[in-house]
């Protein structure tokens, strides 16, 4: 079917396309900054303001630093397993929670959403949550990690939003063959939700590599430690703000200049960037295509 | 609608009530009377006995929450990596299981530990940040009073505090209770870690001579301001900056006798900014702004602005720490690919003289450290715990804590211990600090006395040395520390100084910047007053007089 | 016999519709029918629940120290009861107005122009015909989210200080040069459009995919029918997305109070707390010289009534506008 374009469609589009590049690259440059950052020299990037268009003096000193902390490898291997992990629960949760709850013959369905709504805004704070890990023997384990933020409930909302506006007729055709809610669930709904579920995957991926509050507070060993938090101690080292240290200002900082801060964030956050491209090819059109005519 | 929700609401109100009944262990924690512990055989009639190695017979564990520094945690995986502590525990037969908080954590953990009842042997913290104070935690009986513990078992710091009463004072409580094994700083020179620095080498181009007065300054600044010591030919110098991330225009206030907090003098406390001396104070910084004598963007000058602008050669002359930037900035420019910054150097100067010609200061530390170690009441073996860290004050124990190991960390030269290579050349390049961490911890913190020596030694620049005493000797102390507010003056203090802190910060860079005219001066001064600051001012006198009236 | 087998039917079933009578105004056997007719949905909600009971509902019983003198060695159910003497000081604050202002404000801007903006930008990225320049663009604009919040403000404070990148272009224009960050009146502007500088990629996202879920045929149908791509735009699009923005926006909402603490705090300086001083800042602030978590709870506290409030408000305005809401 041959498609002809008005002289306005094409504007728009040539437009389209010289707002997206610019877009691009200034929201590149905070990464590009950094990159080149990490890679410059310690002693010119020190004394350099304003825009960094390359590295200064190139040098691997900043990496260097940071692999030579023995602690960063290990870091590296238990994020991994705590993503995981972690990812693997978060998921299972949400999806078989979003399901039950887009389900409009629950008569309840209402009030739970109410109920977990409202632990959105409110919680009992720290102190209780620490008591019951204690309690549960969770502390220094990977359960303390994963369990107490299981399930973000914006994510199910989101999940759930989705599950809704799938078409009621797929279901009820399923119904009427006999299958129960489960079978519908997962040979129906998850097949036709890859989108969302991709998007739930990274989300969900992405806070569980970038986390280190839940490790911060119940790991006891050092073994343990996923990357983020490892490096925020380097972080640390080299930082003179207060609230980074949250003491008083004193003269505690060793010789170590700011690029290894951003030789840190470019060895924390390479890994999962390459994650959003893997998954990119599931945010397909025409998933829901075949699908009806079935 | 409103109906279901409130009902909702009330459901769950009804559950978090009951939900708590008997989830929570409400700590019932004894209140170990004070005296009761030992009505033991030991007679304690001459003083505390002397400590023999080992300290038990059979080995013991003890459980120690302590943060590991930064400095140390990037040569140790634990605190039991470290020469020090290996050694201890051949020495003493009593094993340390660390619990180390990270760094940015230390607060939460604590509090949290303490929440749940579920406390470490010994505690290595920084008191005065305990919410609620330490005070209470022991009358709480979670952190135990140590003094007749001290009498028995603790020869070393028994007579390291008696022999110096200021020290005494500032490591007990108001009620002469002794809880904890400080770091305690056996110099003066030691108790002021940051100070004012100087170009040296733009004072001697322009032929200038440190500055002493307020008005020395005030013609050096114009100097770097007019006369391209930087010699590149554009007037692009700042005369005065610093990173206001960390430290603030105040640090001139001093010259008379004033800062933006409470102060003493001669044992009488006051507020700055009540002072008249406040107002001459910001009277020259505006004119100082004004002329341009003050980097005009020293409100947002953060940590990494700073560093460029005074490693790229615009800044004449700051507020600075030793470390973190004398040294910083003197390296940078000695490794640096610019061969013109080789021969920049940075001297520590004096805080310019007050109108009485004395030196004044408001950044001075105190002798004894506000953390130190205390032993808690999950503790079984307190007699042993003092006498371990007791250890640490006796002659064998600051060697130890100070220097490491003889023979790896350093030797006895002349019957003076002196770092060896390993910590000062360190064959895998660490910092000298970093090294030194790999034996022992007393140059960061820690139970222990802190040798004004190991500092001398570990300076990477004889300036470093050299500016730590610019910035103490006949220096006075302005500023207040050491002081315990009971429960109810702690309240009162937060009730308003939360408030008036807000405001006077506002009012101050307000003025300097000149936002504000200088003849709105005593309307701000009336303000405060109505915010309820004599109150405060009374409250912080009677702590004073409480510390002054200690035995 | 007929007779009586008739009456037994008649009093079978009066009794009948008596207990149907019945069970209609008894919600326990209503809910009891609803688990059995639905055992397999509440099975597999099961879990979840049990997720939200213990580790949401459970520690709830903490926020009463809002409402509590806490000391460590008595416990938050042991410590004394103050009742409201924490929020009253807070409400008494000097600067209260200023700071619920602040708050406010901030939030209300960065709700107007951020939430469209990762609306406008993934429908944008979707007009693209080329899937190549698509996937390259989507993958390139969520960049800026993970750099940390340290190196964003230490970026914003050089770029836009006197001697900075902003004021050199504008020195260009004959503009003589401002320090952004120390004026007031700049902040509102500085925070939120950085904000959306950081943040649009990501939150295009979420949109990107609800766009994948659009049915192509009513695309197909629409040009069938000769509807140029603005038409498709109004007709098919948005309506396509609308329940994921519509469900955005609720829980937007309900964060209204929600202001981030550490950009405002890397950002700000006595001479922006004018505008630039929100509730956050301000508690933590007063927690360094009084280091008091019933303090801060109360603040807590507070925040989270008003935005629940606010949230129900929304959710039922849009439950009554258009079939979807949270509840």
């Amino acid at each position: 079917m041959l498609k002809r374009r008005s002289v306005s469609e094409i504007t728009f589009d040539y437009f389209n396309i010289i707002f997206l590049v610019f877009s691009v690259v200034i929201m590149i440059y905070p990464f590009l900054y950094v990159v080149f950052a990490s890679l410059s020299d310690p002693a010119r990037f020190a004394e350099h303001s304003g825009l960094l268009l390359s590295p200064l003096s190139l040098s691997f000193d900043s990496y260097k630093a940071v692999f030579d902390n023995p602690n960063i490898l290990n870091g590296y291997k238990n994020t991994l397993v705590y993503l995981l992990v972690g990812t693997t629960i978060n998921m299972a949760l949400t999806t078989l929670g979003a399901y039950s709850l887009s389900l409009r013959k629950l008569k309840m369905r209402n009030y739970i959403m109410m109920g977990i709504v409202f632990t959105m805004l409110f919680n009992g704070g720290l102190i209780p949550t620490y008591i019951l890990i204690k309690n549960l023997h969770f502390i220094d384990s990977i359960w303390a990690i994963t369990l107490p933020s299981a399930i973000s409930t914006m994510n199910l909302i989101i999940m759930r939003t989705s599950f809704q506006s799938i078409p009621a007729s797929l279901e009820e055709s399923a119904r009427i063959d006999g299958a129960n809610d489960l079978v519908i669930f997962a040979r129906i709904m998850i097949p036709l939700s890859i989108p969302v579920i991709s998007v739930m995957i990274l989300f969900y991926g992405v806070g569980n590599w970038n986390a280190w509050f839940n490790a911060s507070i119940y790991l006891r060993s050092r073994e343990k430690y996923p990357l983020q938090l490892i490096l925020r101690e380097i972080l640390i080292q080299n930082s003179t703000d207060s609230m980074m240290t949250g003491a008083a200002a004193s003269d505690d900082k060793s010789l170590v200049s700011e690029t290894i801060k951003y030789a840190t964030i470019v060895v924390a956050t390479v890994p999962i960037l390459m994650v959003y491209p893997m998954l990119q090819k599931y945010f397909v059109k025409g998933v829901m295509v075949g699908a009806i005519k079935g | 609608m409103i109906k279901k929700v409130s009902l909702l609401l009330s459901f769950v109100l009804v559950f978090t009530i009951f939900a708590g009944c008997g989830s929570e262990k409400v700590n019932q924690t004894d209140k170990t009377p004070t005296s009761a512990q030992s009505s033991s055989s030991v007679t304690s009639s001459s003083g505390p006995e002397a400590i023999t190695l080992p300290i038990v017979s059979k080995p013991i564990t003890l459980k120690v929450f302590w943060t590991m520094d930064p400095k140390a945690s990037a040569v140790n995986k634990t605190y039991n990596d470290m020469a020090f502590f290996k050694e201890m525990e051949i020495r003493t037969g009593i094993h340390i299981e660390f619990q180390h908080p990270p760094v940015e954590q230390a607060a939460t953990q604590l509090n949290l530990m303490l929440a749940s009842n579920d406390l470490a042997d010994m505690i290595f913290y920084m008191w005065s940040n305990v919410p609620g104070g330490v005070a209470k935690l022991i009358s709480d009986g979670m952190v135990v009073k140590l003094n007749d513990y001290i009498d028995k078992y603790a020869p070393n710091i028994k007579k390291t505090l008696s022999d110096n009463p200021e020290w005494k004072k500032q490591a007990e409580l108001d009620d002469g209770t002794f809880y904890k094994f400080p770091k305690i700083k056996d110099s003066t020179t030691l108790l002021q870690t940051s100070g004012f620095q100087v170009r040296q080498d733009w004072l001697d181009k322009l032929s200038l001579k440190a500055p002493v007065t307020i008005d020395d300054w005030y013609n050096v600044l114009k100097a770097f301001r007019d006369r391209d010591p930087n010699g590149n030919g554009e007037a692009d110098e700042i005369p005065f900056t610093l990173d206001n991330s960390v430290f603030t225009l105040q640090q001139f206030g001093p010259s008379w006798k004033v800062q933006n907090d409470f102060i003493q003098i001669d044992g009488k406390v006051g507020y700055g900014p009540m002072e008249p001396g406040y107002k001459d104070f910001v009277t020259t910084m505006a004119k100082w702004y004004k002329e341009k004598l003050i980097d005009p963007d020293y409100l947002a000058t953060d940590s990494k602005s700073f560093e460029s602008k005074v490693v790229s050669n615009k800044v004449g002359t700051f507020w600075g720490m030793s470390n973190g930037h004398l040294a910083k900035f003197t390296s940078l420019w000695k490794t640096g690919t610019n061969a013109d910054n080789k021969n920049n150097k940075l001297v520590g100067i004096p805080p310019p003289i007050a109108s009485d010609g004395k030196k004044y200061s408001k950044e001075y530390q105190p002798d004894v450290s506000e953390d130190g170690l205390v032993i808690t009441s999950a503790n079984k073996y307190i007699k042993e715990s003092v006498k371990w860290a007791d250890y640490i004050y006796g002659p064998e124990g600051k060697l130890l804590s100070n220097y490491g190991i003889e023979g790896q960390s350093y030797t006895m030269v002349d019957g003076k211990p002196k770092l060896t290579d390993d910590v000062l050349k360190n064959s895998q390049g660490l910092s000298i600090i970093n090294a030194l961490h790999k034996y022992t911890y007393a140059i960061s913190t820690g139970p222990c006395v802190q040798m004004l020596d190991i500092f001398n030694q570990t300076s990477t620049f004889p300036e470093q040395n050299i500016a730590f005493d610019q910035w103490t000797k006949d220096v006075t102390k302005i500023n207040l520390t050491s002081l315990n507010p009971t429960e109810d003056e702690g309240k009162d203090l937060a009730k308003n100084m939360g408030d008036i802190k807000t405001y006077v910060d506002e009012m101050f860079n307000k003025f300097v910047m000149g936002l504000e005219p200088l003849d709105k001066y005593d309307e701000f001064v009336k303000e405060i007053k109505n915010m309820g600051i004599d109150d405060a001012i009374k409250i912080k006198q009677d702590m004073l007089d409480r510390y002054n009236n200690k035995k | 016999m007929n007779i009586i087998f008739f009456l037994e039917v008649q009093s079978l079933q009066k009794s009948v519709s008596v207990t149907k009578f019945k069970n209609k105004t008894n919600p326990l056997i209503a809910l009891k029918k609803d688990l059995t007719l639905n055992k397999c949905a509440y099975l597999m909600l099961a879990p979840v629940i049990l997720y939200y009971l213990i580790f949401q509902y459970f520690p709830l019983y903490g926020a009463q120290i809002a409402f509590k003198d806490f000391e460590f060695s008595r416990g938050i159910i042991g410590s004394k009861f103050i009742g409201f003497e924490n929020f009253v000081e807070f409400f008494n604050a000097f600067y209260f107005w200023r700071i619920i202002r602040n708050t406010i404000v901030l939030s209300l801007y960065n709700i107007v122009f951020g939430f469209p903006a990762p609306i406008i930008l993934a429908l944008l990225i979707n007009e693209v015909k080329s899937t190549t320049f698509k996937r390259i663009t989507q993958t390139l604009t969520y960049l800026p989210h993970f750099i940390s919040m340290v190196v964003i403000c230490g970026l914003i404070l050089d770029f836009t200080s006197r001697g900075g990148v902003v004021n050199d272009l504008l020195h260009l224009f004959g503009v003589p040069p401002t320090a952004f960050m120390l004026e007031p009146q700049w902040f509102r502007t500085i925070y939120v459009s950085t904000d959306i500088w950081q943040q649009v990629g990501w939150g295009s996202i979420i949109y990107l995919a609800a766009l994948t879920g659009i049915n192509q045929e009513l695309y197909e149908a629409c040009n069938v029918d000769g509807a140029g791509r603005w038409k498709q735009l109004i007709t098919v699009t948005l309506p396509g997305i609308a329940p994921t923005i519509i469900i955005m926006l609720i829980l937007r909402m309900g964060k209204l109070m929600d202001v981030g603490l550490e950009k405002v705090m890397l950002l700000y300086n006595s001479n922006t707390y004018e505008t630039a001083d929100i509730i956050s800042t301000f508690v933590y602030r007063k927690g360094l010289i009084d280091m008091s978590y019933s303090y801060s709870a109360a603040v807590g506290l507070f925040n989270s009534a008003i935005c629940f409030v606010f949230l129900i408000i929304v959710n039922n305005i849009s439950r009554r506008v258009n079939e979807t809401s949270l509840w």
